[in-house]
């Protein structure tokens, strides 16, 4: 019943939507053929249209496809195997915490494509590049984020448990880790949508196997109609993964108020 | 009575200024530790892409304590305060814009969603295309990535506007317009400034990129130039200059918003 | 300085998941200019819902509210409200001077004319000084004093209040209800105010209107027939007082009247 409603809406929203769709493509297919872009040679919706079923057609496009999900997942299974379990020990510390604060906020805010040109030097451009990148984006945000989450706890709850004698395994058992599930849900769900995101820049600027080297290739030798459609497919790829996080999400933690 | 209590607060600023000056001793050790490590570590490193720390700090002071900022830095810092500038004022205009109209919402949402969803990197090459390796392409390219988050954080606050405080604009016989920009607009600032950290972030990453791929000038672009030519200690100069940058960036920002929005801070350290 | 409202035959109701719910039933009143009116009845009877008819914020499903003999589609000229929710209707970006002139910026007023007139309106509330404050530098009753400035800033000829002094505690109450009647002296707004709270509705008003039911109508407008000035020690002790507030009390709580019970 419920379903069937939100259905009925989002039909009844389609319009809007599929309008500004054709909208934009038309004035692109305009601007680029009789228009003033029409001199430069940016490709037309059609030509980007045609690279784009070449694209998918092709065999090549899954084997890049693939190598970046690789370095993507892997990455972020690396990331949060260390980061989680980092996040919940500095923050059951006081100490630990504040230690390493400086330290974390530092490197969560660099943004990791500056540390590229020595992870070229050091690791060439291959995969194990990708997932480093991946690795040394995600894990010290995840920490930071895991650790709030552990210190976060209700202070009146944690006291009310230690006047009933309840030891520091029970608190934690009971109290830190049931107030960081929140902030770990939300960072898995923000890593998830970041690692996707580096592992195509590694390829695109540190030459990575996967397809940000193909946009890399075909930007290079003046392929401007599937330099479009691949950027084109990243941008469907990255709805895709936002909304399969979002719903995974909303399955598993079904406890957690939105 | 009062001298006492004058005591008593004189004690607890002392004890606070101790507190203070404990928490960064805290704070700094390890990354002292870290630095200690890297310098003794590698002081004798014979590995060529770990030279010893102290080689890199010596060319760090030689290249950017030069001219050599001047032509290689300021540029890069330019473009990306250009393009930042414009995706601020693009963002927050056309974000009130289109979160304050019903309709505006509908039809842009679908092609906000799929441009966003596009990594901000991956989009240099388009704009290779379009712009060439122009410094055009370098500020289009960090406006039209950063203005993203900004766009959609703007439109989310506008949208999510306080009701009380916009019926009571209503009550006051504010027009609709007055309305958006004098009540909806402010009350969503905290949203657009998390937006606008974002957007921050996004515009420095864009800005190295364009620079990284559109070869050139600016320090990315001489970063990428040493790696490929194995100068080794200028690559980690470029590196750990960018790292510094991107921090400082940060902290600018957070002062700035700390600044703009003493009213919310202050408003929640009393709730 | 008032102003005429006509109340007649509103009803209302809202369509919900659950089907229509009837809020309203052929409310109908006529509020004497410059008279102040408390609007009382139990929890949930739909006191904030006429309220906001009132305000022409929403249009109700039948029957009209005239304002000097027009009927309103929005908030009609001349209107002021003060809400409950001092923090969320009081913008905290704005210093305390900022949120009295926002509704001055339509008035074609000078800008030393705007000056005077808040720091008059800061003064009828006894808050004078406070002009650069941020509101929420403000204890609660003072907020809601600076609530009341910004709608006298505005020299209403109707003032409506929703539960103006439920947030604060009980003695900065006393003293909100005291400069509301002061208030009233100096400008015989016409005023309606919705309160929950039954003695505060007797010591302030000319009339109370009681609401009761499901829809709700009006069970009965009291005259609270108390002169003026009032004040908490001895019009509280006014044996009328108590009377009137036993009778209110009784019809609110539905522990109705002798010739209704059966």
């Amino acid at each position: 019943m419920l379903s069937n409603g939100s259905r009925a809406s989002r039909v009844r929203r389609l319009p809007p939507a599929a309008i500004s769709v054709v909208l934009a493509l038309a004035l692109w297919q305009l601007a680029t053929s009789v228009g003033p872009l029409a001199d430069l040679s940016i490709p037309s919706v059609v030509e980007t249209g045609q690279a784009l079923i070449a694209e998918l057609s092709s065999s090549e496009f899954y084997v890049r496809l693939w190598e970046t999900i690789q370095m993507a997942v892997v990455g972020f299974v690396v990331a949060m195997a260390l980061a989680i379990p980092a996040g919940i020990l500095i923050g059951l510390s006081r100490f630990a915490w504040r230690s390493t604060k400086f330290t974390f906020d530092f490197f969560k805010v660099i943004p990791p494509i500056v540390i590229i040109p020595i992870v070229i030097l050091v690791l060439g451009p291959t995969m194990q590049m990708g997932i480093f990148l991946v690795v040394f984006t995600l894990v010290f945000a995840m920490a930071i984020q895991t650790g709030l989450g552990v210190r976060d706890a209700d202070a009146v709850l944690l006291e009310t448990m230690r006047c009933y004698g309840l030891g520091t395994w029970s608190q934690i058992r009971y109290a830190r880790l049931p107030s960081a599930a929140p902030y770990i849900a939300v960072g898995v769900r923000l890593s998830a949508s970041a690692a996707l995101v580096v592992a195509i820049v590694a390829g695109l600027i540190g030459g990575a196997p996967g397809l940000g080297k193909t946009i890399l290739l075909a930007q290079a030798s003046g392929d401007d109609p599937r330099t479009f459609a691949t950027v084109f497919v990243l941008g469907v790829l990255g709805i895709l993964v936002s909304r399969a996080v979002t719903w995974l999400q909303r399955r598993s933690i079904f406890w957690m108020p939105s | 009575m009062v001298a006492a209590s004058v005591h008593l607060l004189d004690a607890i600023m002392i004890m606070s200024w101790w507190r203070r000056i404990l928490l960064v001793l805290i704070g700094a050790w390890v990354p002292t530790a870290i630095v200690f490590a890297w310098w003794t570590a590698s002081a004798d490193s014979t590995n060529p892409y770990f030279p010893p720390l102290s080689l890199i700090v010596e060319r760090f002071t030689e290249l950017w304590f030069s001219q050599e900022f001047v032509t290689t830095v300021v540029p890069s810092l330019r473009n990306f305060a250009i393009g930042y500038a414009l995706a601020c004022i693009i963002g927050i205009i056309f974000g009130t814009l289109i979160g304050g109209s019903r309709t505006g919402i509908k039809y842009a949402e679908p092609i906000i969603d799929f441009v966003r969803s596009i990594p901000a990197v991956a989009t240099v090459p388009i704009f290779i295309v379009i712009f060439g390796l122009d410094i055009a392409m370098r500020v289009a390219s960090i406006t039209v990535a950063a203005s993203m988050p900004i766009l959609i954080a703007t439109i989310q606050g506008v949208r999510s506007a306080d009701v009380v405080q916009v019926e009571t604009a209503r009550v006051f016989h504010l027009s609709r317009q007055q309305q958006l920009w004098r009540v909806r607009l402010p009350g969503a600032m905290p949203l657009i400034f998390s937006g606008l950290q974002l957007g921050l972030q996004i515009a420095f990453i864009v800005t190295i990129a364009s620079e990284f791929l559109g070869s050139g000038f600016g320090i990315g672009s001489f970063t990428l130039v040493a790696t490929e030519s194995f100068l080794i200690l200028d690559a980690w100069t470029g590196v750990i200059l960018m790292g510094l940058l991107g921090y400082l960036i940060n902290i600018v920002f957070d002062l700035v918003e700390r600044f703009s929005l003493r009213w919310y801070y202050g408003q929640k350290k009393i709730v | 300085m008032s102003t005429d409202i006509t109340i007649s035959n509103v009803s209302m109701f809202f369509d919900t998941p659950n089907g229509r719910k009837d809020v309203l039933d052929n409310v109908s009143y006529s509020v004497t200019p410059g008279h102040f009116v408390a609007i009382v009845g139990p929890s949930g009877v739909g006191k904030t819902t006429l309220l906001r008819i009132l305000t022409g914020l929403t249009q109700p499903t039948g029957g009209s509210v005239e304002v000097r003999g027009k009927a309103i589609d929005g908030p009609p000229d001349g209107l002021a409200v003060v809400l409950q929710d001092y923090t969320r209707s009081l913008m905290p970006w704005l210093t305390v001077e900022k949120n009295i002139n926002l509704p001055l910026r339509n008035k074609k007023m000078t800008k030393s004319e705007v000056r005077s007139r808040v720091a008059e309106s800061l003064a009828e509330v006894g808050l004078e000084g406070t002009e650069k404050s941020y509101p929420w530098q403000l204890s609660g009753g003072m907020q809601q004093r600076v609530a009341i400035a910004r709608a006298l800033a505005t020299r209403p000829d109707l003032l409506i209040m929703d539960e103006p002094f439920a947030s604060v505690d009980a003695q900065t109450r006393f003293d909100l209800e005291d400069l509301v009647l002061k208030v009233r002296k100096d400008f015989g707004i016409t005023t309606l105010m919705v309160t929950h709270d039954i003695d505060e509705a007797v010591y302030l008003s000319d009339e109370v209107v009681v609401l009761y039911g499901k829809p709700a109508h009006v069970r009965e407008v009291v005259t609270v027939d108390i002169g003026f000035p009032r004040s908490q020690i001895e019009t509280r002790n006014d044996p009328r007082f108590a009377e009137l507030r036993t009778h209110v009390y009784s019809l609110v709580r539905g522990l109705a009247e002798p010739n209704e019970a059966a």
